[in-house]
């Protein structure tokens, strides 16, 4: 082929695209901007010689591991995506190319924080061998062959549903936040959260939008949202960790019914506002999944929130700033 | 030496062009047979993402050190696509993300059902398949180092040389990590010795190939890797692969680029 045809192949610079009409689905939220901002290491920002002054309580130090062991399954998160149809959505792929990078760094200050208590405190936890986290292995290995398959059948659409979770963890995690925040009680401690809930805050914002325009724009995506929601899912509890450590650490940040009820308004209210996840409440319902696992597992469990939890008990003032916030 | 992963972390940065002045490409532009192969590049790194996915169906993400490399390897690779979408840009050439996803449309089943085959030989195999795709990592990096720096030798451009050597001082680090890393865990394994053996052997191709057309995977080839510099870098790359344990006198690079490398020889020739 003589090198004049190369060029003579594009058509308005394009060699493979459409020219007709974009497409890639584009919501609001900005996926160049957010690639180039990129947070790295949040270590300078921290003052570790506080933590010398005044040191965490043991359970705010497990607390926080497990904060670091959900940022540090990121790539877990990401292959359920990537073995999907999804992987063809270049500004999804783009976006979570930078979500992995900021959620490592946010592992990393955790860690920080607690190498600062010392050499053991933040060993791995040790991992959980339950015949329930056998089995979930076991489907963790064979699901990338069983969802390569089904979703590009599927289509398009069940990006929407992984956007949804996507938009449900990282509104259930800053809501765990700001309970720890609170829980902890520690100045320098307080100032790292804040710091981390405003950079999920861009995450639950890309999610959200990203949900919202699938959803308006194609009535099967609804479909797909709510069942990613409903089945297999637990907002707080990535696959890989422990049922027991999940439990635990729900157990300390919200210890009474009035504070269950709170993390499950600030979990799931953000989803009520689009007509496709309103109701779907997935921290609520996987509490409650995980109580019923509870009877069949020797572990002491959180009892779920009654039903007047739900999440139309409005949350109190909200002191992390808003999705709709800009970097 | 061992590789420091905290370290490459902690230095680990998108490849900044900012400071390079490219309104050059306006007076100074490529020829088509250099964009042709800058395009593959890009859309080579681009996909970066699906190598990544094909490593994750391995239970390597569950090791913590491997899952911080693929980050800062993956965001790396992106933003080599993004620096050279913008030099195919300044040519009227456009990269963006219609393109990068009617590509992958077009790649069809055979890429969607990629996971799959990974998936089963990762379960079939165990652990050892993890030392294979560290080799495999480390053949495609060598030779997409040797790419950067044989297209910015050959192109000479005051631009694009400086942007390509700061890409393959980049991807130098990710040798270092796929190198380390196929050493300690072939030397731990005869099995895994042979199955990579058998692997790069038989089924191992040039970076690209399978998501580039044939055509565009031989240009390449032809274009940075013929004649008798390219001839050189070719038994380079194949005595790195040979310096890995149970890959003696291995010559992947020599057979998968043979047929480009003859192309070249008798295009060379006058009638």
């Amino acid at each position: 082929m003589s090198q004049q045809s190369y060029l003579a192949r594009h058509r308005q610079g394009r060699l493979y695209g459409p020219v007709e009409q974009p497409i890639v689905l584009r919501s609001g939220f900005d996926v160049k901007d957010f690639t180039y901002r990129a947070q790295g290491s949040l270590r300078p920002e921290l003052d570790l010689a506080a933590f010398d002054r005044a040191p965490l309580d043991p359970a705010v130090l497990e607390d926080l591991r497990y904060l670091r062991d959900m940022e540090r399954s990121t790539m877990g998160q990401v292959r359920s995506v990537v073995v999907s149809y999804t992987n063809k959505e270049s500004r999804v792929a783009a976006f979570l190319t930078t979500w992995a990078y900021e959620r490592h760094w946010i592992a990393d200050a955790y860690q920080a924080v607690l190498d600062a208590h010392g050499p053991h405190a933040g060993a791995p936890q040790p991992p959980e061998h339950s015949w329930v986290e056998r089995v979930e292995t076991a489907l963790d290995n064979i699901s990338p062959m069983v969802d390569s398959v089904w979703t590009n059948f599927s289509g398009e659409a069940v990006v929407a549903g992984q956007t949804a979770r996507g938009w449900s963890q990282e509104a259930s995690t800053r809501a765990a936040l700001r309970m720890l925040e609170r829980r902890a009680g520690h100045p320098e401690l307080s100032s790292l959260l804040r710091r981390v809930a405003e950079v999920k805050a861009t995450h639950e914002r890309f999610f959200a939008e990203e949900t919202t325009a699938r959803i308006r724009t194609d009535t099967r995506a609804e479909r797909f949202a709510r069942a990613y929601l409903t089945f297999a899912f637990h907002p707080l509890r990535p696959v890989g960790l422990s049922h027991a450590h999940a439990r635990r650490f729900l157990r300390d940040l919200a210890p009474t019914v009035a504070q269950r009820r709170e993390l499950f308004a600030l979990a799931d209210e953000p989803l009520q506002a689009t007509p496709g996840t309103a109701g779907s409440e997935p921290l609520r319902r996987a509490v409650e999944r995980e109580w019923r696992l509870s009877r069949y597992a020797p572990h002491q469990t959180l009892p779920p929130a009654s039903r007047s939890a739900r999440v139309a008990t409005a949350p109190t003032a909200h002191p992390f700033p808003s999705t709709g916030g800009s970097r | 030496m061992a590789f420091n992963i905290d370290k490459f972390a902690e230095t680990s940065a998108r490849v900044n062009w900012s400071d390079l002045d490219m309104d050059e490409f306006l007076t100074n532009p490529l020829p088509e047979d250099s964009l042709r192969c800058l395009r593959y590049m890009c859309d080579v790194e681009y996909h970066t993402v699906c190598y990544m996915r094909d490593m994750l169906v391995t239970p390597s993400h569950q090791d913590q050190d491997v899952s911080t490399f693929m980050t800062m390897w993956n965001r790396e690779e992106y933003w080599h696509g993004e620096a050279l979408a913008e030099v195919l840009g300044m040519h009227g050439i456009v990269v963006d993300y219609d393109e990068i996803k009617a590509k992958r449309m077009k790649l069809g089943w055979s890429e969607s059902l990629k996971p799959l085959k990974q998936s089963l030989l990762s379960n079939m195999v165990g652990v050892d398949f993890i030392a294979t795709h560290m080799a495999w990592g480390a053949a495609n990096e060598w030779s997409a180092v040797a790419a950067y720096r044989r297209m910015a030798s050959l192109e000479k451009h005051p631009v694009l040389a400086v942007l390509l050597q700061r890409i393959a001082h980049q991807e130098s680090r990710h040798v270092a990590f796929y190198a380390t890393q196929a050493r300690r865990r072939l030397e731990a394994s005869r099995k895994a010795q042979r199955l990579t053996r058998f692997a790069l052997r038989k089924f191992w191709a040039p970076v690209g190939s399978g998501v580039m057309d044939d055509r565009e995977v031989g240009h390449v080839m032809r274009h940075l890797f013929g004649g008798e510099g390219g001839a050189h870098e070719i038994d380079r790359l194949d005595a790195n692969i040979a310096r890995l344990p149970g890959m003696a006198g291995l010559q992947i690079f020599r057979r998968a680029t043979a047929p480009a490398r003859e192309a070249h020889v008798r295009d060379a020739v006058p009638a």
